[in-house]
């Protein structure tokens, strides 16, 4: 009778110990799973940031003329401005195989070609998060 | 004496099974923990790697950036196009005292190099001093705008820099 009493008191001491430990465990996995995401998350800005600063170099030395922005760091021109896709390493591929788009956007294209250029810098992911964004300008400097 | 319960009988076994079942959970969550954790080690020192000789040299070329003080050629010959280049060669100028010196930087036998010396005089590229270990590192220029590649393990990066002074792109 003792030792079943025993077993039984053991049993639940253990189911206890089970539920304290299950609820823990899904804290720890949830902390796990975001810190992974996070680094994945900043990993994807770092990589976005040089890409983005690389363009917006090309577009202060081109003063602000796209194509020859497109020239330079590849990519290409459409109706919205310039386009760069990468794939999950970062390396430019086409449209199909992107998992990050650069877009160039011109803001103010003024006649004179000695005026000040802008255009809006972006970088999105293919579920539309935007990793990072800016504006940049340029001029002819003679 | 009394013979065992069926209840105990059935009892040992499951308690000592949910016992099992506990330490094996806890095994399973602790390698989960160690395999982010060495994930996540990784590629920061991957990033690390890749990113710490762009920067280093981005802030090398913006603390030298004045007209014609920077340029980018040959180690042996600064007069030499970088695309015609044997050895592409980083040249960041200064004076001191009125005298013209220059540190060229560049990659030779798995290192990024540094030598600090006055201009004209001749060098090897082994008398440089090793700044960091890389695989591959490369110049262009065009214009003003100066593009460095840097490889280090599998991947290398590119980035690209436009002098902020005016007749910056001297030689």
């Amino acid at each position: 009778m003792n030792t079943d009493r025993r077993a039984t008191l053991f049993l639940i001491e253990q189911l206890l110990a089970i539920l304290f430990f299950a609820l823990t465990a899904a804290i720890c996995v949830q902390i796990f799973v975001s810190s992974q995401l996070m680094t994945l998350t900043g990993e994807a800005r770092g990589e976005a940031a040089l890409q983005a600063q690389n363009v917006a170099e090309s577009y202060k030395a081109c003063a602000g003329d796209l194509a020859a922005v497109a020239e330079q760091q590849g990519g290409s021109i459409d109706g919205s401005g310039l386009r760069q896709y990468f794939d999950p390493n970062w390396q430019l591929c086409g449209q199909e195989a992107a998992s990050y788009t650069l877009t160039l956007a011109a803001t103010s294209e003024p006649a004179d070609p000695v005026a000040l250029r802008r255009a809006q810098l972006e970088v999105i992911d293919n579920q539309g998060r935007v990793l990072l964004a800016f504006p940049v300008a340029g001029r002819e400097v003679e | 004496m009394r013979p065992p319960s069926s209840q105990h009988k059935l009892g040992t076994p499951f308690v000592l099974l949910v016992f099992c079942l506990f330490t094996i959970t806890l095994l399973l969550v602790l390698l989960l923990g160690a395999n982010v954790y060495r994930n996540v080690n990784a590629r920061a020192a991957a990033a690390y790697d890749q990113r710490v000789c762009l920067d280093y040299l981005a802030a090398k070329l913006r603390h030298y950036d004045q007209a014609g003080m920077v340029f980018c050629a040959d180690f042996h010959d600064p007069k030499r196009e970088p695309a015609a280049a044997e050895l592409p060669t980083l040249y960041l100028c200064q004076e001191v005292e009125g005298e013209l010196y220059q540190t060229r930087v560049y990659f030779h036998d798995g290192y990024l190099r540094e030598l600090f010396a006055a201009a004209g005089l001749e060098f090897a590229p082994g008398d440089g001093q090793a700044v960091l270990p890389a695989d591959e590192l490369n110049f262009d220029q065009q214009g003003r705008l100066i593009t460095i590649f840097c490889r280090s393990g599998d991947q290398g990066q590119s980035l690209s820099l436009l002098l902020r002074s005016q007749g910056g792109a001297g030689r």
